[in-house]
């Protein structure tokens, strides 16, 4: 055991997380030249190509120093605000952390909110300046910002880059010898915490944890904790690039079970795994069932691909237990599926799964969080997780919405626009430090359903990109909301609905208005956009009528070019719903989030 | 029937709406003439049967001397006979017509103008950066008469922005009165990579309303019918009998084979077409490297090609040939299509005929997204 060293790294997007982890890979021989790809870690081609971590992963490096062997075992972690707990239960497993910060970017908000998650837990920090080779890296800037924050001397910080390989031997040594080896004992009995989970279609589910006492052997009887089910232990093992089986699995050991696990959701990420015969008294701290933050509906594009939608959903779920959906229909699109996310880039994300892992085109409506709303009868609390099912106005007493405490880093010259933003989006401002001379973290007390409408893309245009975000939840509050309808010809669409603060409804209106008009193609009638409340119109645009769509010459040399373009344009209406007469793009459903 | 065109890439200046191929810089103009006879040297075992048609594009296609248009001609009748065409047509600038050219052009067995006249408004002239004014339009269908070309056709635009206040009906019968065979009648695109392209992303210049479209499409339409000429495409008119041969085998997907930078050929079911940059040209052809790229067209292919080109002419396409290449299934897709069409009054089935309505002409991308079989 005392040769044994868990890390994880934390890093936020684009600082190169991935690429290190490669690079460690490489040096420890744990991958050869010809296995290796980018990002490595990464199974996911979603995840290869937006440059992101989904799920976290687990890998075991051996390394000889001074003549010793080492087992390193790294867990790289999701790094979005959607997967925290993911994050919190990775960090939970280790005993140390590399902190990777862009040398030409310094530190983000999301880093910081996972750091001070490691320093809760104990862990110990090893700071690394990576894109060295960048010519905009600004190291001794970067450096006051690591020691401001985790109180190092300048020596502590290792300088290196994934792409050239600089620091990589010294982070290595650096690992064995500031990282504690594993705590724990083999002789009490077994307790062991799920980290993450995947789904293998021809051996059902994989789960990955660390052991914190005990033995876990081959064939044994296990129970899971939390959901209290057993099951026998039909292979464990370590995790190389390929599963790696064992006997046994001691103290401080990261590996993996299978147990004949079917659903993805009978293994719970933070549950303790221990013996059915001699079970630990006490669970592992820090479990939860992770709730859903946001929701949306998703429907086929042709009604008829409903039942193919619901294969493909529960198929995705194997895979994602923390993707949950129920059966609901709309007047606007037919049958299809009220789903919960973790976040808004969950949301996009499994949106884009179903797209290229099962071919199915979906619409997904507007998104909304998880209101509750209290009957003015006998003020029953009642959770609605759909405008459309928002009980008539005069039979509710009041309604409450989900707040959350966000926190923003941002350059000074931005605080402005930054600070006129999150007002305006109904944040109250709680706490603002100067991280050093020139960055802030701003804290604002928010409502989440802001959140879900644009705030992203508006942050960052109003900081030139300047900014990060992070957010966590702070329980409930009362609000005076409404609920805003769309009509489009006349007719309400249901899908269009959301519910809105009662300061913003017109304004609102007037740009979600706007950007259908701008997303709706014409057609051959005049169509009027409508944005009403209860039967109350507060927006009109109107999409004119269709009268040209012919270009002026086609001759020899325009054939083939034009009539790629038809088929093009003709395949692009694929994406599109008729809702009553009119013919609506894919992406009009989600308008409300790019609002200008 | 079958044709050839070639393409001559060089203008005096460029015209604010014009996205073809071409540059204003002269100094290559022999040198380029000389590589488009390599280019005929080397695909003279290509060309097509039944060559009726032979068509000067440009560009400019009036730039070139009397020298360098024989050195084509030359080349050409080592392989055909042109004076066996029934069209031998170039394009011509007005300000490029004089005596000593169409004499010229007449020796050498040219037998039809396309005169780029545009506008008889000299607002509107340079407006476009055209180089002429409406003297010179006048005087060049003038001495076409006087030359008798009894085939001669014009280049109109309309569908200009309503600042210049044009007079529609006076630029028609100024220009019929000179009794043009053929009118060529283009509403404005603005193209990417213009000028007017330019203005259109600086906001400065827009489209004009559908509405307006529709209506000046309508009023010209009616406006020439009435003094005889016959709309046999969306952007055609014709005396009778005077429809353009070149153009019409392109729109029945017929053979053509064309020669010079960016040139297109249409020839055994592919579609080809040459490098559109001269110095790239004249470079690869003179290596002999690929100076040209083809794509063969599947049967699907060209089904939606015949459906696109068919509802641009007034004969439409005929549904059977259509069918003939088709599953049932993709049939009866087909089928429900044109109906669902028909309903819309966009187009009639007239004789297993499917062809656009006149009201409903300017929409026949639309229809033919609709028919196309994916």
């Amino acid at each position: 055991m005392k040769n044994i060293r868990n890390f994880c790294i934390i890093a936020h997007i684009d600082h190169g997380k991935s690429t290190l982890a490669d690079r460690l890979l490489q040096s420890t021989n744990t991958i050869s030249e010809r296995e290796m790809k980018d990002q490595a870690l990464d199974d996911m081609d979603i995840e290869r190509e937006r440059g992101i971590t989904i799920k976290s992963h687990a890998i075991q490096m051996d390394y000889v120093h001074l003549g010793q062997p080492y087992k390193l075992n790294l867990i790289d972690t999701p790094g979005h605000v959607d997967f925290s707990y993911e994050v919190s239960r990775s960090i939970a497993a280790c005993e140390g952390a590399l902190l990777i910060v862009d040398a030409s970017q310094g530190i983000e908000a999301q880093t910081i909110s996972n750091l001070y998650l490691a320093i809760e837990n104990d862990l110990e920090i090893i700071p690394i300046l990576n894109k060295m080779d960048l010519p905009g890296a600004m190291p001794e800037e970067v450096t006051d910002q690591i020691i401001d924050l985790i109180g190092c001397s300048e020596e502590d910080v290792i300088q290196a880059s994934g792409k050239t390989g600089l620091g990589i031997d010294d982070i290595l040594e650096r690992i064995i010898s500031k990282i504690p080896a594993p705590k724990g004992s083999d002789d009490t009995p077994l307790q062991a915490m799920i980290f993450d989970s995947v789904f293998n279609p021809f051996r059902g589910i994989i789960a990955y944890f660390r052991v914190f006492g005990g033995v876990i052997k081959k064939g044994q009887e296990v129970k899971f904790f939390n959901t209290g089910k057993t099951y026998h232990a039909d292979e464990i093992g370590v995790l190389k690039m390929d599963l790696n089986p064992k006997n046994e699995l001691g103290s401080g050991d990261v590996g993996y079970i299978i147990s004949g696990v079917k659903k993805a959701n009978e293994v719970k990420v933070g549950d303790t795994i221990t013996s059915n015969t001699n079970p630990c008294e006490k669970a592992i701290k820090g479990f939860e069932d992770v709730k859903p933050m946001v929701f949306a509906g998703i429907y086929p594009v042709e009604t008829d691909d409903y039942e193919e939608l619901r294969n493909s959903m529960e198929k995705l779920q194997l895979n994602d237990a923390s993707l949950v959906f129920e059966p609901e229909s709309s007047a606007a699109l037919g049958f299809g599926f009220r789903c919960g996310f973790l976040g808004m880039l969950h949301m996009e994300i499994i949106q884009e799964r179903l797209e290229r892992e099962f071919n199915m085109t979906v619409i997904t409506t507007v998104p909304n969080v998880s209101y509750s709303v209290f009957l003015k009868k006998d003020l029953n609390e009642i959770i609605v997780n759909n405008p459309s099912e928002l009980p008539e106005p005069s039979k509710v007493e009041w309604i409450e919405e989900p707040y959350i405490k966000a926190q923003v880093i941002t350059k000074t010259d931005y605080v402005g626009a930054v600070m006129n933003l999150c007002i305006e989006k109904r944040g109250e401002l709680s706490n603002q430090v100067y991280l050093t001379q020139d960055r802030v973290e701003l804290s604002f007390q928010m409502p989440l359903s802001e959140i879900v409408f644009d705030f992203y893309d508006r942050l960052k245009s109003v900081s030139r990109g300047y900014a990060s975000f992070d957010y966590s939840p702070t329980g409930y509050k009362r609000s005076d909301l409404i609920k805003l309808d769309i009509l489009l010809n006349a007719e309400q669409v249901d899908a269009l609905s959301a519910l809105v603060h009662r300061s913003n409804a017109f304004t609102l209106g007037k740009k979600i208005c706007l950007k259908l008009k701008e997303l709706i193609p014409r057609q051959q009638f005049e169509i009027p956009i409508q944005a009403a409340i209860g039967a109350k119109i507060v927006a009109r645009e109107t999409i004119k009528a269709l009268r040209k769509d012919v270009t002026a010459k086609c001759y020899g040399g325009d054939i083939t070019r034009k009539r790629k373009l038809l088929e093009k344009q003709k395949a692009g209406k694929k994406r599109m719903r008729q809702v009553g007469r009119v013919e609506v793009p894919q992406e009009a459903f989600l308008a409300v989030l790019k609002l200008d | 029937m079958s044709g050839i065109y070639i393409h001559i890439p060089f203008c005096k200046q460029a015209c604010h709406y014009c996205d073809f191929h071409f540059s204003t810089s002269l100094k290559s103009k022999t040198t380029l003439v000389n590589y488009i006879t390599k280019e005929i040297e080397l695909r003279k075992k290509e060309f097509p049967n039944n060559i009726n048609s032979l068509y000067l594009g440009g560009g400019t296609p009036s730039l070139l001397t009397n020298n360098e248009l024989s050195i084509i001609f030359n080349s050409l009748k080592q392989v055909i006979d042109i004076s066996s065409l029934k069209e031998v047509t170039i394009e011509v600038n007005p300000e490029d017509v004089n005596r000593e050219k169409l004499n010229f052009l007449k020796s050498i067995g040219v037998n039809r103008l396309s005169i780029g006249v545009q506008s008889t408004n000299d607002k509107v002239l340079k407006w476009m950066n055209r180089i002429h004014d409406k003297q010179q339009v006048l005087l060049s269908l003038k001495l076409a008469k006087e030359y008798e070309f009894e085939n001669f056709s014009i280049d109109f635009i309309y569908g200009t922005p309503p600042f210049l206040n044009r007079d529609y009906e006076k630029e028609i019968s100024t220009l019929i009165e000179h009794l043009p065979s053929h009118i060529s009648s283009y509403h404005l695109t603005i193209e990417k990579g213009t000028y007017f392209g330019h203005l259109e992303n600086k906001k400065e210049l827009e489209n004009i309303e559908d509405q307006k479209s529709e209506q000046e499409f309508l009023w010209l339409s009616k406006r020439l019918e009435s003094s005889g000429y016959n709309h046999y495409e969306i952007s055609n008119f014709s005396l009778a009998g005077k429809q353009s041969f070149h153009n019409s085998n392109y729109w029945k997907q017929l053979p053509y084979i064309g020669f010079g930078p960016g040139a297109h050929s249409f020839l055994k079911g592919k579609r080809r077409w040459n490098v559109s940059n001269n110095a790239q040209y004249i470079k690869r052809v003179g290596t002999k490297e690929s100076y040209f790229e083809d794509e063969k067209l599947s049967s699907l292919d060209l089904v939606n090609e015949t459906i696109m080109l068919g509802l641009r002419t007034k004969d439409g396409f005929d549904l059977d040939k259509i069918y003939s290449n088709l599953s049932r299934n993709k049939q009866k897709i087909l089928n429900t299509k044109i109906q669902k069409l028909i309903q819309e009054d966009l187009l009639t089935l007239k004789e297993n005929n499917i062809f656009m309505n006149k009201k409903k002409w300017l929409l026949s991308e639309y229809a033919a997204r609709e028919l196309f079989t994916v």
